[in-house]
């Protein structure tokens, strides 16, 4: 299921579980009273279920994109030694630029 | 000779005309520090929170035998029970932040140079190293010292301006990377709101309601009033970020830096109101 479609299902069972709830504070028998805890159980597990669904697909979501993230900012190495060389090099391909023009 | 001087004019002139967009970094790296400070007690509770909610379900899955105690053990009931590691969900909210901490920071040392300043250490270093290997070396080291340091100060431009270059490509490549991790982030908070407040709700919904009912709800509004702030928070990340990729693009642009003025103070808004949210959370547990 899609994390909107879940945040709706979620939305609708909590819903479901308030209207409940006021049902039971205002039946006066034990019967409706018991009936009503075992569905709000019921429902308060549901949305458990959901919580618990996102939160183990969110995993694979945050590590993919940081794993992009790490390979963008790692694809040239930053260090002292890197930077060197890359800047001599570029300091000869201007100088043959110059040479070339010259 | 003359080659080698324009070759460097060539290089510092480039270096000095591609600035670094300073004030709408230093507002994106705020943004981020404000919504990572706001976030670490939230990750927190809802560590706490997703934990019991993973432990009530192993206590109540048919499949499982309980009773006060579990006879078996399952990999994932450690998902429920470490306290060393994260559950799965605030974990994955934490090294969300982390991706983004460590691409900032990236970001930070390209733009102070601090791989110069590096370099200029290690070849200090070894300049060190070779004196005391090679005796009564003195001269050429003071000699070869000279060189290195004439070396660095010719080159010490060109290696800003490649940090600059670096600077542009990481922030702008990895631009739609931070802008879908701050989405998730905040596509996750009615989920970490759901399971932060659920032992909450669950105790104001009880029949008859317990005598500090009132108390709970105010917990469970301070909670609902803490998580918009906390998506304000990612939003003006987000619009931080926007801004910075923007002045890097189109360098020199006076209502970018005006707007990162402006944005400071609304950040500084939120995180206060946020704080203040959690402090007063905090106050009543």
């Amino acid at each position: 299921m899609a994390q909107d479609n879940q945040d709706k299902a979620r939305e609708e069972l909590q819903a479901q579980k308030s209207a409940l709830v006021k049902a039971r504070r205002a039946a006066t028998d034990q019967a409706s009273k018991a009936a009503a805890t075992e569905a709000i159980d019921r429902l308060d597990r549901a949305i458990s279920d959901i919580n618990i669904a996102v939160a183990s697909q969110l995993g694979a979501k945050v590590d993919a994109l940081v794993a992009d993230l790490d390979e963008i900012r790692t694809r040239h190495s930053l260090d002292a030694v890197s930077a060197l060389g890359r800047s001599v090099q570029k300091l000869r391909r201007l100088k043959d630029t110059v040479d070339g023009h010259g | 000779m003359l080659r080698i001087v324009v070759t460097v004019c060539m290089v510092v002139l480039s270096a000095a005309c591609a600035q670094l967009p300073r004030a709408e970094f230093q507002a994106y790296r705020e943004s981020v520090k404000a919504a990572q400070t706001a976030a670490e007690p939230m990750i927190a509770d809802y560590a706490v929170a997703e934990r019991a909610e993973l432990l009530e379900r192993m206590r109540t899955d048919s499949e499982r035998a309980y009773d006060d105690y579990f006879p078996g053990f399952r990999i994932s009931d450690s998902d429920a029970l470490s306290t060393i590691d994260m559950p799965p969900g605030a974990g994955a909210v934490e090294r969300a932040f982390r991706g983004i901490a460590a691409y900032n920071d990236t970001l930070a040392a390209l733009a102070e140079n601090r791989n110069i300043d590096e370099a200029r250490g290690q070849l200090g270093q070894i300049i060190g190293d070779i004196g005391g290997i090679v005796p009564g070396s003195e001269a050429g080291q003071a000699v070869a010292r000279g060189v290195s340091d004439l070396v660095l100060t010719v080159l010490s431009p060109a290696i800003a301006a490649d940090n600059r270059a670096e600077f542009k490509r990481i922030l702008l490549e990895g631009k739609p990377k931070v802008a879908a991790l701050i989405a998730v982030l905040r596509a996750h908070t009615p989920t970490q709101y759901s399971t932060t407040t659920r032992l909450l709700s669950r105790r104001a919904d009880q029949d008859p309601p317990p005598p500090d009912r009132a108390e709970v709800i105010n917990r469970i509004n301070a909670w609902h009033r803490a998580f918009a702030d906390y998506v304000a928070l990612l939003g003006i990340m987000e619009q931080r970020l926007d801004d910075l990729a923007q002045a890097v693009e189109n360098p020199k642009s006076a209502p970018l830096l005006a707007r990162a003025a402006a944005g400071a103070a609304q950040l500084r808004a939120y995180a206060d109101a946020l704080r203040l949210s959690l402090a007063q959370l905090r106050a009543t547990i």
